[in-house]
């Protein structure tokens, strides 16, 4: 039974003696994303260009309380489905209607489309996150750092972990977020959800991938900017080649990349799952 | 107040055949608030493989652990019109604490009834610290200084210790590398005793507090009741930010260990506001952090940050929600 439904089968019973200015309504969800193609400023001088920017968004729930999470044991308003958004898309678009409750909601949680269950180990994944990958997010683009351009994909997986608290959402609202919104009755309140991928990628250390090196012993390949060198075994060049000739760029540690794959391993991947739990916030736009 | 409770108080304010409790006056019901330090502040925390200790090998001990603490406040469940305030704020070193906690403050003429308690973690200058005997003049000078909610001072120890801080922010100097690497590839340098000394400015009001879903304390006609204020030491070392029971948490510490980029034995708050969890091999799927109380983290020191406002309960491990901040 959902959290939500389980207050409205307790209004039920307790029909004969409870305040009856609690109703059953509905909220109207929608979502959208920030024109955000333009270039933007990263951290340690990188310019980032986005070209995709999708998220499996959902379930979210909203609460009565401050605090979400396990203390949110029965929502107020509940959308139990996930789907994906395009993050660089400004147009709203509606997801249907949440159960809900008539209240003041105090805070929210939601998940990226892989819910941990009470029940199971395994996370359940949505189709939202299947259709990714399986994944909660895929970002693309490019970023130019040090004169170099790297077209790059990041897919990261946002979920919570059985070592932390299993069963609750991975996104709760927090002291500083001040949500504090009526749910109307008779569906008469809307929510948007609006992302702004820039923020997700606020930790991401692009200026680590390049380096200004040469080969030194026990070294496969080195980067001097763009230029790739194959290293022999005394640590002497053995051969070089020009990466943004060839229309990529010259990845540390991995030498020329036409475009590079990155996920939870890596630092940028990891800036941008930590961005998605702990970054800016989406905004929520309630009418 | 928590969607349940919402409810339950709901469902008994509408049927309104509860009796009004302290109908009879309730003079004299008294209600004692102790303070009370979870056992990791004053005995550290032990490496190991049990679910209390830190799992990666390393130890912490506290030197001092000084919290700002107070402004105790109570409503009746009933009727949020019957309030009390003992609004002290307190500087503690709960190294200090005794085991049987610390009686600091005390609010008579409560009617009897259930009552919901919240309180709030201070800042020491604007909210007046008052030193308690464990706290030197001097710490409190240097608490009021700097606003600080927490001063926290200890060390991290690992026999064969190692902090791999990530190569692209390291400032080794001459330090030599051990060989080994981390996760990332970023060097290793011999590390067993990494020391901390923070001053923290992380104010936190808290509330209502409950156990185990029920809220707050009851008070009878005539009689003094106790409650104590927890603050626990080791949610530092959580990997994430549990609002509920915290038996699913993992204890960690190697990442505070990598944040000393110059490896010279203290992590430092500059060392901290210069790294982004992301930096970190260590945070890796094993941390999860959305449930931060203060987004975004933008450093390791909003991190520590927030990990230490989570630090207040109620009743040993009672929890209280996190409202807007005092």
């Amino acid at each position: 039974m959902s959290r939500a439904t389980w207050i409205v089968g307790l209004l039920s019973l307790a029909t004969g003696c409870v305040d009856t200015s609690i109703q059953a309504t509905s909220v109207d969800l929608s979502v959208a994303g920030t024109d955000a193609r333009a270039p933007f400023e990263g951290r340690r001088g990188a310019t980032i260009t986005l070209s995709r920017a999708d998220v499996a968004f959902g379930p979210v729930y909203l609460c009565a309380g401050y605090t979400a999470g396990e203390l949110c044991d029965e929502a107020l308003a509940e959308w139990r489905d996930a789907a994906v958004v395009d993050a660089l898309s400004a147009a709203p678009t509606s997801l249907g209607a949440m159960v809900a409750l008539t209240g003041t909601a105090h805070s929210y949680m939601f998940d990226y489309g892989i819910v941990s269950l009470l029940t199971s180990d395994a996370p359940l994944v949505t189709a939202a996150a299947e259709s990714l990958g399986p994944a909660s997010a895929v970002v693309e683009g490019v970023a130019d750092v040090e004169g170099q351009s790297i077209p790059f994909t990041v897919r990261v997986r946002v979920e919570q972990s059985a070592d932390v608290e299993q069963g609750v959402p991975v996104v709760r609202s927090g002291e500083d977020d001040g949500f504090e919104h009526p749910i109307a009755p008779d569906g008469g309140s809307r929510l948007l959800v609006r992302f702004d991928p820039r923020a997700w990628l606020a930790m991401a250390d692009f200026a680590a991938l390049v380096e200004d090196a040469t080969c030194a012993p026990g070294l496969d390949v080195a980067c001097a900017g763009p230029i790739e060198q194959r290293c022999a075994a005394d640590g002497s060049v053995a051969e070089t080649r020009d990466c943004a000739a060839l229309g990529g760029a010259c990845v540390r540690d991995l030498g020329c990349v036409e475009r590079l794959e990155l996920g939870s391993d890596d630092q940028v991947g990891r800036a941008l799952r930590i961005g998605l739990e702990a970054g800016a916030r989406p905004e929520l736009v309630f009418e | 107040m928590n969607a349940r409770l919402t409810l339950w108080v709901a469902l008994l304010a509408g049927c309104g055949s509860t009796p009004t409790p302290g109908s009879d006056g309730g003079a004299g019901s008294r209600l004692v608030v102790l303070l009370e330090a979870e056992a990791t502040a004053g005995e550290g925390i032990a490496a190991g493989e049990g679910p209390e200790d830190i799992q990666d090998g390393w130890s912490v001990a506290f030197d001092d652990y000084v919290v700002v603490i107070g402004g105790v406040d109570v409503r009746l469940a009933q009727d949020a019109s019957q309030a009390a305030t003992a609004g002290e704020r307190f500087a503690v070193d709960l190294v200090d604490v005794p085991e049987a906690g610390l009686p600091l403050w005390s609010i008579a003429g409560l009617t009897p009834g259930r009552w919901e308690l919240g309180y709030a973690l201070g800042r020491a200058a604007t909210d007046g610290a008052v030193a308690d005997a464990s706290v030197s003049d001097a710490q409190l000078a240097e608490m009021v200084e700097g606003d600080w909610t927490y001063l926290i001072a200890g060390a991290l120890s690992r026999a064969d210790g190692a902090s791999c801080p990530p190569a692209s922010r390291a400032t080794p100097g001459d330090a030599i590398p051990n060989g080994d690497t981390n996760a990332a590839g970023d060097p290793c340098y011999d590390n067993p005793v990494v020391a901390f000394r923070w001053g923290l400015t992380a104010p936190t009001a808290l509330g209502p507090c409950e156990v185990d879903d029920t809220p707050g304390f009851a008070v009878t006609a005539g009689a003094s009741t106790s409650v104590a204020l927890t603050i626990h030491g080791d949610h530092l070392f959580f990997n994430g930010f549990p609002e509920g029971g915290e038996g699913g948490v993992r204890r960690l510490a190697q990442w505070l260990a990598d944040g000393d980029l110059n490896v010279d034995g203290e992590v430092t708050r500059e060392e901290l506001e210069a790294l982004v969890p992301a930096d970190l091999v260590e945070f890796d799927p094993r941390f999860q952090l959305g449930g931060t109380p203060v987004t975004p983290l933008a450093s390791l020191w909003d991190y520590v940050t927030a990990q230490v406002k989570t630090q207040g309960h109620f009743q040993g491990e009672g929890e209280c929600a996190l409202s807007a901040a005092p």
